[in-house]
């Protein structure tokens, strides 16, 4: 009977106050969490998804194994598949950010009144993942945007369920040191945090000898997991490696801003772990609690541009991907604007010698191709992709994967390309790894099947087979792009992009002595419109040339006029103020480059025709 | 008490039924099909050692239940019950095939398909009478251009599926800066008293494991093109043969064999071990010389050359010209007599000519008996193992006739190779599966000359060949396993390595 009446009234009972404030908190947490990741780095969440692998395959799991801190990695990297869909890879962490957030609270760090600080630990945590802007694309740590989380999320539960260990003592903390030292082999440095975590709580209880035995055991424990894994376990792994894995300390693999963020996460926990017992005695005012979040979130948010950088130039090669040029160029003026890429979308459009300087700075470097480790930047893929030169896009796309460890975006790239290249074999296992992906399943088996029947694959690939040169060309990229896309067009007349492309390439390289003997395939295909770059170079050359004559109808008469105007600014103005002084009327012509800007030769001196 | 012994007498009868329960039964009502069934790999009408691992395949067919009889004239038959991955048991699979020596074996794969049973075409593969060499040894690594990460040289128990690492390059520890490379691993005489690899880039050299101890030299002399290159162990005197090669790497813009390497020049000289010390075999700008191997007897020592270009004064422009007439260069066999007691070599002879064969000669290792040398032909240029025109070929050095291993080629490159100690056996690569990722072959080679339709080296599952992304270079065979330990190798690679001796 007592029952029944106490049933309805739980049912009924309001919330207490205080676990009100605890769920709205939560509850407003991973709103934000979610919101901030969903509208500001969609389409970063989703190329972090695209840069990482996770198969359903025994195989993938025990190549994880073999390796130190191989577990977490695995985890990182199932996770980390989700964020392909942005509205649920966000929800994921913001869940798993709160879970971290409450066994943050349950470590008792803190005063019961303040445990809005336990949610500074996992704001710092997303402002790690969600700001590694270029390093991104550095996918030696493929699956970090998890990995980490689930790092600390190990890290604090242990803490927390050890610390509810009643009552204390030797076997206490035996047990204790043998959760860190799994977690040394699941997480690497992760378990050696543990440790350090668990050696200054003995460091702040109990009396002079309980510590010492507890501090024995922990560093016992500590010697015995590092060298039961280093005998044992992991038999062909460095030492280090084992205390190392997961272990970032390098600003140019993460970026710096993620680093500060997880250092100074790891100073706050560890600080709070050591100063807890007189922390616990303070109680912050709760509006302080909130101000303090904010000023993190901000940080987060606001400090950090690399994220939004990040965001634009892969929302960019996702546009470039689907091929919705209008939309890129749109973007085109946002900071991390991909100038590569606009350069793409330029072509397609056929205004590549209209435009070229009309989106980015004259003097900048790296306009139709990036630099430096131009062999590893997935941008150049898709550039070459687009020429048709898909055996480069190719050998490209696997010097990526070797370097980065496999993704799904190589698998996917390198799958399509040997489709093209007509290579099915090949295609076919590549196609077949991703296939084993969950959410590319789908994708992957109808480009199976496809695979085994060729007419239905020359159909579908006809349109671009047909930009693929038609004779071959034998040269080292690595000593730049500019002149293989000159030697190109000499290969590849059906591209409508190859004679643009090699154009623009010879007006980077400032080789406007050769312009003219390109006049006539350029009437050609563009009639009597010259394109305005090409005009505008060739005015430069009869300007700078007094033997040369320009033949009529080439440049108009208003382009020699502007011509004019501005060899007579920049020979009044020399030096580095001219630069400045013609910056805004001139910064979109060629002139203004040509003057400017500082090139190298490019040459290529492996060049060569093979005529097949 | 009572019913306690009542589990005790029980726990037999028990394990018995569940024995007989589990026992395969064979089955005897099917109808036969047409067509042949689809196995990868392809081991159908192959020729197998008598001590190789099982040849576990994959069923490439749609079935309900699949079941599979392996059998020979003598022994217990194996019978599995199987998913599409047929795993054949490794003792049963020893005793048949060690009691069937110069006899074929046969596979019967059944299939169920709407209630009924049905038998493919009986698969016929032939038990030779010689074993191979017991241990392969290869690196692994993505067949790359520029780049690589993790790599290493692995050693294969081929008697079963063990394989375990001599090095690999994750002893540089730090996987976030660039690791290691290594390569070119080469064993004396098929044993492995004497082994060497080389480690490129970061604290680079060559590793010498001479009979217990070890050592790790710079092979960069300031006289030379390069430090050492392709490997030649003498067969008994503590000396190695290498190229000394200058190495240039260009890409085709539309050529499915999208990489060419080329030596712009190349050279060969000796190294003695004991005294550190190499000496120079040939050092000329005008031919190209590489790819050095020994005679059994080491009285020879075998090798590739190539007319070079005129010098030029300018390197680049060297270069440019190597690539425009990349297709030109074409390298033939020769061979120069060396005096074991003085360490000094005589003449040059030419033992085949281009002419004769329109092709470009690699890789030429002599028989263990001396009478047979094996090379890698291809249609122009030194990096024989991405040209797909690339095959095996042999010269009787008795007859100087010329054939090629036609049962073993493929339409793919098949490429660097290794005879067994007894001569019967050739493992070698070959990249016929996909055109990229190479893989372990092996063909008999009988006493007549002639070799036999080659088989992929057999795996615990064999998909592996498709989800493995590394290919497997350097096929070595040896009769022993290495003596080294894979921590103290690890030690001596982190060293520096020590100088030549001028």
């Amino acid at each position: 009977m007592d029952r029944q009446h106490k049933k309805p009234d739980a049912a009924i009972h309001p919330l207490q106050p205080k676990k009100k404030r605890s769920a709205l908190t939560a509850v407003l947490f991973v709103t934000v969490c979610t919101l901030y990741l969903i509208l500001f780095r969609s389409s970063y969440l989703q190329m972090t998804a695209q840069l990482s692998l996770f198969l359903n395959e025994r195989s993938f799991f025990e190549s994880y194994l073999q390796r130190p801190g191989g577990l977490l990695h695995y985890g990182g990297q199932f996770f980390s598949q989700f964020l392909l869909i942005p509205w649920l890879g966000a929800l994921l962490c913001a869940l798993l950010l709160l879970t971290l957030a409450i066994l943050v609270r349950t470590m008792h760090l803190f005063h019961s009144k303040n445990e809005l600080l336990s949610y500074i630990p996992p704001l710092l945590l997303l402002g790690s993942v969600s700001n590694m802007g270029e390093m991104l694309y550095v996918n030696v740590n493929g699956g970090y945007f998890f990995s980490t989380i689930l790092g600390w999320i190990l890290v604090a539960a242990l803490y927390s369920l050890t610390s509810r260990f009643k009552p204390k003592g030797i076997g206490c903390e035996m047990l204790s040191a043998i959760g860190a030292g799994l977690l040394l082999w699941v997480g690497g440095i992760y378990g050696i945090i543990a440790f350090l975590f668990l050696i200054f709580r003995v460091v702040r209880q109990g009396d002079a000898t309980d510590r010492i035995y507890s501090l024995s055991v922990y560093l016992i424990s500590l010697a015995v997991f590092l060298f039961a894994g280093y005998l044992f376990l992991y038999p062909n792994a460095p030492f280090s490696s084992l205390w190392m894995a997961h272990l970032k300390q390098y600003p140019f693999l993460l970026g710096k801003f993620p680093l500060i963020f997880e250092w100074s996460l790891t100073a706050y926990m560890a600080l709070a772990v050591l100063l807890s017992s007189r922390l616990s005695r303070v109680a912050l005012p709760h509006r302080l609690g909130y101000v303090l979040l904010a000023i993190v979130f901000l940080a987060v948010g606001v400090v950090s541009r690399q994220g939004q950088t990040a965001n634009t130039r892969c929302r960019m090669l996702q546009l470039a991907e689907n091929e919705e040029w209008a939309k890129l160029l749109s973007d085109a003026n946002r900071p991390g604007a991909s100038i590569p890429l606009i350069a793409v979308a330029l072509a397609k459009e056929n205004r590549l010698l209209n435009n070229l300087f009309g989106y980015v700075q004259p003097t900048s470097k790296n306009i139709l191709f990036e630099t430096p480790n131009e062999q590893l930047s997935i941008v150049n893929i898709q550039v070459l992709r687009n020429l048709g030169l898909y055996y480069y896009a190719y050998n490209l796309a696997y010097e990526n994967m070797v370097f980065r460890a496999p993704s799904i975006s190589s698998f996917h790239q390198l799958g399509e390309l040997s489709l093209i290249n007509n290579e099915t074999e090949l295609a076919k296992k590549y196609l077949t790894t991703l296939s084993h992906a969950w959410l590319w399943k789908k994708e992957a088996t109808s480009w199976l099947q496809l695979a085994d029947s060729p007419a239905l694959l020359d159909t579908k690939l006809s349109s671009l087979r047909q930009l693929q040169p038609r004779n071959n060309y034998i040269g080292s990229f690595y000593s730049g792009f500019e002149s293989m896309v000159i030697y190109n067009y000499a290969v590849s007349q059906r591209n409508p992009m190859s004679l643009q492309y090699a154009v623009a390439a010879l007006l980077l390289q400032k080789r406007i002595q050769e312009l003219p003997n390109w006049m006539q395939s350029i009437q050609e295909t563009y009639h009597q419109s010259i394109p305005l770059h090409v005009q505008e170079a060739l005015a430069l050359k009869a300007g700078l040339d007094p033997a040369y004559v320009l033949p009529d109808g080439w440049v108009d008469a208003r382009v020699n006029r502007e011509l004019q105007e501005f060899l007579t600014l920049y020979t009044s103005a020399k030096g580095p103020e001219a630069a400045m002084i013609l910056t805004k009327q001139y910064n979109q012509t060629y002139w203004y480059y040509y003057m400017f800007a500082s090139v190298s030769s490019g040459k290529d001196e492996n060049a060569s025709y093979d005529q097949r | 008490m009572k019913s306690f012994m009542k589990y005790i007498l029980c726990a037999p009868l028990l394990s018995l039924f569940l024995l007989t329960s589990c026992e395969v039964k064979e089955i005897k009502a099917y109808d036969v099909l047409k067509d042949p069934v689809q196995i990868f790999p392809d081991y159908t009408a192959i020729t197998l050692p008598p001590n190789i691992a099982p040849i576990n395949f994959s069923i490439e067919a749609e079935g309900e239940q699949f079941q599979v009889k392996i059998s020979a004239s003598k022994g217990h038959p194996i019978l599995l019950k199987t998913n599409k991955e047929v795993q054949i048991p490794i003792k049963k699979w020893k005793a048949l095939i060690s009691q069937n020596l110069n006899d074929t074996l046969h596979i019967e794969v059944f299939v169920r398909r709407e209630s009924k049973w049905y038998r493919y075409p009986v698969i016929s593969n032939f038990i030779a009478p010689d074993s191979i060499d017991r241990y392969l040894t290869y690196r692994l690594i993505e067949p790359g251009y520029r780049y690589w990460r993790e790599m290493g040289i692995f050693q294969r128990n081929l008697e079963s599926f063990d394989e375990q690492p001599i090095l690999t390059n994750r002893f540089s520890s730090d996987e976030y800066k660039s690791t290691q490379c290594m390569n070119c691993h080469s064993f004396q005489n098929y044993g492995t008293d004497r082994f060497l690899f080389h480690l490129r880039t970061g604290k680079g050299g060559t590793v010498f494991y001479d009979k217990g101890t070890y050592r790790k030299i710079n092979m960069r002399q300031d006289s030379a093109l390069s430090a050492a290159v392709y490997p030649a162990w003498h067969p008994s005197l503590n000396l190695v043969a290498f190229s000394t090669n200058k190495t240039s790497q260009a890409f085709h813009m539309y050529n499915p064999q999208k990489v060419e390497v080329l030596d712009t020049y190349s050279d060969l000289v000796l190294f003695d071990v004991e005294k550190k010390k190499l000496t120079p075999i040939f050092r000329t700008d005008s031919i190209l010389e590489t790819f050095p191997t020994w005679s059994p007897d080491g009285k020879w020592l075998y090798y590739c050359a190539a007319s070079n270009l005129p010098s030029y004064t300018d390197k680049a422009t060297h270069t440019a010209e190597m690539y425009k007439n990349y297709t030109e260069v074409r390298y033939h066999l020769l061979r120069i007599p060396f005096d074991q007691d003085t360490h000094t070599f005589g003449a040059p002879d030419t033992i085949v000519r281009i002419h004769n064969t329109k092709a470009s000669l690699s890789f030429p290792r002599v028989s263990p008996d001396g009478r047979y040398l094996l090379f890698t032909a291809s249609a122009y240029g030194t990096f024989s193992i991405w040209h797909k025109s690339s095959e095996l070929y042999v010269v009787d050095l008795q007859t100087m006739q010329m054939s090629a291993l036609k049962a073993a080629n493929s339409k793919e490159a098949d490429s660097y190779h290794s005879w067994s100690s007894n001569g019967r056996w050739i493992a070698f690569s070959s990249r016929r599966l996909d055109g990229q990722y190479t893989r372990t072959f092996i063909t008999y080679f009988n006493k007549a000359g002639i070799a036999s339709k080659a088989f992929l080296l057999p795996q615990k599952s064999p998909t592996i060949n498709q989800t493995l992304y590394k290919a497997f270079n350097v096929p070595e065979l040896s009769r022993e396993a290495v003596k080294t330990t894979y921590r103290e190798l690890e030690r001596v690679a982190a060293q520096e390595a020590e100088p030549l001796k001028k």
